[in-house]
């Protein structure tokens, strides 16, 4: 099996031109929208804000809840791009439905103060093989932990949207025999979890995984190799607490 | 010479950053050094010192050569009647009255040609910051380069005149980046954004002890007990310090803290002191507002003041990029700002710092601060992520290696 490299990617915005001033021309813009414009503004704000659990809301909802000051549509929005992430053609249906429930006059009627016009922004994604590589799903997982955020974003969100759903990174790991954690890698990305929250879950999945590993194996060592591993195993925990107390 | 000599000694930048951001970022500037070796870039501005672009340009240059693409910078020679012109220029693409005369714009183009003349702009890769050396693209450009134009100006509110003489030399470059979509003026050629960065090792942004705080603070005679609120800007109506003021008292009826409105006056703005002087008298008599008036040096009093805040305002009406805010949120401190230019991309509400668009939004945010430090910390913890994230030099340079990449990619296909 040949070995799987770890790619990076950075985002370069560039404004479209083009403006809503209300609900109406933000249905026409995102009926327009070339699939990038989609991207940026449902899919990579996962990114933009790096930190926290909760990931931010989508730019569309986000603008429709704070500028427009339309709470049930920004309500409708943000579930329907948080439940449409694999392909342009999904999310731009599903938020067409949303904004082509609201009668067109009700729609133009609903805008933003003067000043808060919607941009639609591009994005121009370049893609950086990072040189880190791995031959096995151990040395696949240590590595994408210790990895930068753009490293997951490309692999679990980006790839998948440029796939239509396809994700070479899991499919590497079913491929290398980790199907639970592949599977668990595409449902967490899709669920809409922050990559913080991602990287997390993953550690906990694979620690627990490493876990059972080392106690099946423990199972046929002999007697002080056995005691050798319980010792190192609760000096690792003695370690983890004293440092979560500081 | 126009050629900026940068040293190399002392710690390396690119561990110092890997120390601040961590290994994850700092791979993937590597690996995009590594897709850019065997170029060379040239940066080209005005001056070597005093400003936010020179300053950026020398942590930059040394940057990007330790991480092994070869980088040089070249200022731009000129005369005081060039820089008159160019201040002009600045002053009226930001909105300002004013306009070029026909001789003017010929010194603007001869200069131009004596830049040309005179320097060497030999990378392959070549970044020009700002209007000064606009004009270089069309008079020097070989085939097998790629020329972006960076502007660090907000052209949002540009005067026509000057914005049109500008255009046709811009339109000759690949490329151009901008802070912020609201800067983005109608071009024909790619516009990219790279918001701008801060410095964590500089005077305005390193760690400083207790002992330091204490030190660079006494002159000023704060008080010691109270919770310090403070906005620290140029005295300047946009920055509303009057504003601030009302908002501080509203708030301070049913809550106890300390103002502290702390800047210089820019000296090419004769509202400065006019402003400076409503400012004093709005605060006059008050013992619970210290009005600091602070020379364009004072980067440690700056760090030091933030630092102490409780709570850091910037109440603008309307803004650039505002980088005093990542400032302060890289202090890990609680920020209040206006939902205005580049601060929503710092700001993000509830998450990294409060925003609001009144007085009296200002006001109840202040006494909401103040009575919740909990929610300070939270703020100012997501805060300090955020910006190591997104606002910090080793971002900037990643992005303009990225536009590079994007612009030699797309030549090669």
């Amino acid at each position: 099996m040949s070995a799987f490299e770890l790619t990076g990617v950075v985002h370069l915005a560039r404004p479209t031109g083009r403006l809503a001033h209300d609900l109406d021309e933000l249905r026409n813009g995102i009926e327009a929208a070339p699939p990038q414009v989609l991207f940026n503004h449902a899919i990579q704000v996962v990114l933009r804000a790096g930190t926290g659990d909760d990931p931010p809301p989508d730019d569309f909802s986000a603008w429709c809840y704070g500028v427009v000051q339309d709470r049930e549509t920004a309500e409708r929005l943000a579930f329907t791009t948080r439940d449409h992430t694999t392909s342009a053609p999904e999310l731009r249906a599903a938020l067409l439905s949303v904004l082509d429930s609201i009668p067109q006059k009700t729609r133009a009627a609903r805008d933003a103060p003067e000043g808060g016009d919607f941009a639609f922004i591009t994005i121009d994604s370049v893609p950086i093989p990072t040189g880190a590589g791995a031959g096995d799903a151990s040395q696949l997982i240590e590595t994408l932990l210790e990895a930068d955020d753009t490293v997951w974003f490309w692999h679990l969100f980006e790839e998948p949207w440029i796939r239509a759903g396809e994700c070479p990174l899991a499919d590497w790991l079913r491929a290398s025999g980790s199907e639970t954690l592949a599977e668990r890698l595409e449902q967490d990305a899709r669920s809409g979890v922050s990559i913080e929250v991602l990287r997390k879950r993953t550690r906990r999945t694979w620690q627990r995984g490493q876990l059972a590993r080392r106690v099946a194996e423990a199972v046929t060592a002999p007697e002080d190799e056995r005691r050798e591993e319980a010792r190192s195993v609760v000096a690792g925990l003695v370690s983890r607490i004293k440092r979560r107390d500081g | 010479m126009s050629q900026v000599t940068i040293s190399s000694s002392g710690p390396s930048l690119v561990e110092g950053y890997r120390e601040v951001v961590g290994d994850g970022p700092m791979q993937v500037l590597e690996a995009l050094a590594r897709r850019l070796r065997g170029h060379r870039i040239t940066m080209v501005n005005s001056t070597s010192t005093g400003g936010g672009v020179a300053e950026i340009l020398h942590r930059l240059v040394r940057l990007l050569n330790e991480l092994g693409v070869p980088t040089s910078w070249e200022v731009m020679p000129g005369d005081m009647r060039f820089y008159g012109i160019t201040k002009t220029i600045h002053n009226t693409l930001h909105g300002a009255a004013g306009s070029l005369t026909r001789e003017d714009q010929e010194w603007f183009r001869d200069a131009q040609h004596r830049a040309a003349s005179a320097l060497a702009l030999d990378g392959d890769l070549v970044l020009i910051h700002d209007p000064q050396p606009v004009g270089l693209a069309g008079l020097r450009r070989r085939p097998g380069q790629h020329w972006v134009w960076r502007c660090h100006i907000d052209l949002s509110r540009a005067q026509e005149a000057t914005w049109d003489f500008l255009a046709p030399e811009v339109g000759r470059y690949d490329a151009a980046v901008f802070s912020h979509r609201t800067f983005v003026p109608r071009l024909d050629i790619p516009a990219w954004l790279v918001p701008p960065s801060i410095d964590p090792h500089s005077d305005k942004n390193r760690e400083l002890s207790d002992e330091e705080i204490r030190e660079l603070l006494e002159p000023f005679d704060l008080p010691v007990r109270r919770p310090w609120v403070t906005q620290i800007s140029r005295f300047d109506r946009l920055k509303d310090p009057v504003g601030v003021i009302d908002a501080f008292l509203m708030s301070r009826r049913h809550d106890e803290s300390h103002l502290i409105l702390a800047g210089g006056g820019a000296d090419d703005d004769p509202e400065g002191a006019e402003v400076l002087a409503e400012v004093q008298a709005r605060a006059a008599g008050r013992r619970d507002i210290s009005v600091l008036l602070l020379p364009p040096d004072a980067h440690l009093v700056v760090n030091a003041l933030q630092r102490r805040s409780t709570v850091v305002l910037q109440k603008s009406l309307r803004e650039g990029f505002a980088l005093t805010v990542s400032e302060a949120l890289w202090k890990q401190r609680a920020v209040i700002a206006s939902a205005v230019g580049g601060i929503p991309l710092q700001v993000l509400h509830e998450r990294t710092g409060l925003l609001v668009r009144s007085n009296e939004g200002a006001a109840l945010q202040i006494s909401r601060l103040l009575r919740t430090p909990d929610m300070r910390r939270r703020l100012g913890r997501d805060g300090r992520e955020h910006v190591r994230h997104h606002f910090l030099h080793p971002r900037e340079a990643r992005d303009y290696l990225a536009v590079f990449a994007r612009l030699v990619e797309e030549a090669e296909r």
